[in-house]
């Protein structure tokens, strides 16, 4: 793409022509965060995998499942195998499918293991799924515009990219490590070895770049008084994203007082 | 009235014992250019953060004297309010990327925005600049991924954006080759010519002989030799210094010294050139 067409691409509200991406970033949070939760609340294993499909079709329908996929198998292996095995060896139950050496397998702990790692695998398909779809800068920028301070809306983004500053430079010091000789490859114990010495520079590194960082951003009249304006800018939001927003939220609310009413009983 | 003044100022870092600049008076006037020269660890960069207020608002430690931009006191200056009125580019260009946007052109537009310019005008702003500096090609890269020397002319871009009266510049060619450094230098000199006023720190002293209108030299914190840039760099004195003068000037020694006489200490090549040309 040439330079005008790109610069021109600022004129308009920033749009990706993917119906989930082009969501406002705070619809986006609001829906996945109620998705996410509702799979716990629900209390039903179909439900919370059902929520898991869904998170899948949403991601083809996001064209981003390979990087769904990605991070999402990880905590699939993490989170999901780890505390179906924990929930299901010692939750309490009467029938006993299997036990040994404190071991109880029980139907009831199946179920309720069935229950947990649902609706964990649910949330945090919908935390992941949203972190998927959405950049930084775009929910910052609906943030600042529906209140929150600039420098709050900076101090999220660079937190974000000083852990990926923090990841290259780790990077950079190890490779410079090995150039010097140092066994930087190999089992735990000797990667360990190798890190140790790598956190000094890393952090005090970080450190000092935060003082000339801040400098910089003061140099860019960061704090200069006065509306900021914006190069980049996004859609208003439609009637029918607000209220498939409200209708989510409204379902979610009647499935919480549900759930604390059939608790109650 | 001067534009900028110091008188007598002494500044001692939080924790240090020796004070960086000592006792230095020196008055800046506007639309010149300034060249502030010395060995390393002089005090030039110490310099640099006393006339953009970032000693005594962001270091803090000892300050003694007066700094005083249009004769107020910069302890009483509104920090904000001078980041508008005055652009610092300091040395490191990995730190001067804010880290926050994704391309090049955003990068460039962030001081822009701070400072509310319409979008349009951002836009056109952006690309004449990029023109300048001769990084259209870097527009839609990522600034976080660039190399050294295209860091230094984005963070060098990014202020000159912002348009403002003066630029403070701490060794802005650190990172760059001889031809990005001439380029550099062009740009100060546009700058310059448009009415601003610029304080650069620089070693690259053949450029600055060209260049610069005057000369501050430091040496361990003081002042070792002020005034119009032929009067400094026609001093051999600061040579023993550790201050370096222009190569024609080590030439005018050299060939003087054989015998051969030569009209006055030619600072630039151009001068120099001519003199020699007046001898055939």
């Amino acid at each position: 793409m040439d330079n005008r067409t790109f610069a021109n691409q600022f004129l308009e509200p920033k749009r990706t022509g993917n119906a989930v991406k082009d969501l406002n970033p705070l619809s986006k949070l609001n829906i996945f965060i109620v998705l996410g939760l509702s799979a716990f609340f629900a209390g039903d294993y179909r439900y919370g995998f059902g929520m898991v499909i869904l998170l899948f079709i949403v991601a083809l329908a996001a064209r981003c499942m390979k990087s769904y996929l990605k991070v999402y198998w990880k905590v699939l292996l993490l989170f999901g195998v780890f505390l179906f095995v924990i929930k299901a060896a010692f939750s309490p139950g009467e029938q006993i499918i299997w036990q040994k050496w404190g071991i109880h397998i029980s139907v009831e702990s199946i179920q309720a293991a069935l229950v947990l790692t649902s609706g964990v695998l649910a949330f945090c398909g919908a935390v992941i799924m949203f972190v998927q779809t959405t950049e930084w800068c775009d929910l910052t920028y609906a943030l600042e515009k529906n209140g929150l301070s600039h420098t709050a809306s900076f101090v999220i983004l660079s937190s974000f990219q000083t852990i990926s500053d923090l990841g290259v430079n780790a990077h950079v010091i190890m490779d410079s490590q090995k150039a010097r000789g140092i066994e930087t490859e190999g089992n735990l114990i000797q990667r360990v070895k190798a890190y140790i010495p790598v956190m000094g520079p890393l952090v005090l590194n970080a450190i000092s770049s935060v003082e000339e960082k801040s400098i910089a951003m003061d140099a860019r009249a960061f704090s200069a008084k006065g509306a900021h304006t914006y190069l980049m800018e996004l859609p208003e939001v439609k009637a029918g994203e607000k209220a498939a927003v409200i209708i989510i939220d409204i379902l979610f609310v009647l499935l919480v007082i549900w759930r604390i009413v059939t608790w109650l009983i | 009235m001067a534009y900028i003044e110091l008188k007598n100022v002494t500044y001692t870092y939080p924790l240090t014992k020796e004070p960086a600049p000592k006792n230095i008076s020196f008055s800046f006037e506007r639309g010149k250019f300034y060249g502030i020269i010395g060995e390393n660890a002089g005090g030039k960069t110490t310099l640099c953060n006393l006339l953009r207020g970032l000693i005594p608002h962001f270091y803090k430690g000892k300050l003694e004297g007066d700094v005083l931009i249009d004769g107020e006191d910069i302890r009483t200056l509104d920090m904000d309010a001078l980041s508008t009125q005055m652009g610092y580019i300091f040395q490191n260009p990995f730190t001067q990327i804010s880290g926050v946007k994704k391309t090049v052109f955003e990068e460039i537009a962030m001081g822009m925005e701070n400072l509310g310019v319409p979008k349009e005008q951002m836009i056109k702003k952006v690309f004449e600049i990029a023109e300048l500096l001769k990084i259209e090609e870097l527009l839609q890269n990522d600034p976080n991924a660039l190399s050294g020397g295209q860091r230094q002319k984005v963070a060098f871009a990014s202020i000159i954006a912002m348009d403002t009266d003066t630029f403070v510049i701490d060794e802005p060619t650190s990172q760059l080759d001889p031809d990005g450094t001439a380029a550099i230098f062009e740009i100060i000199h546009k700058l310059k010519e448009l009415g601003k006023t610029i304080i650069l720190v620089e070693h690259k002293i053949d450029l600055m002989a060209q260049y610069a209108d005057e000369i501050l030299a430091l040496e361990h914190g003081e002042v070792i030799a002020k005034g119009s840039t032929k009067e400094v760099l026609s001093d051999f004195t600061i040579l023993e210094k550790g201050v370096m003068l222009p190569h024609t000037a080590l030439f005018y020694r050299e060939f003087t010294g054989r015998g051969h006489a030569m009209e006055s200490v030619p600072v630039t090549k151009t001068e120099c050139i001519d003199q020699l040309k007046s001898r055939i």
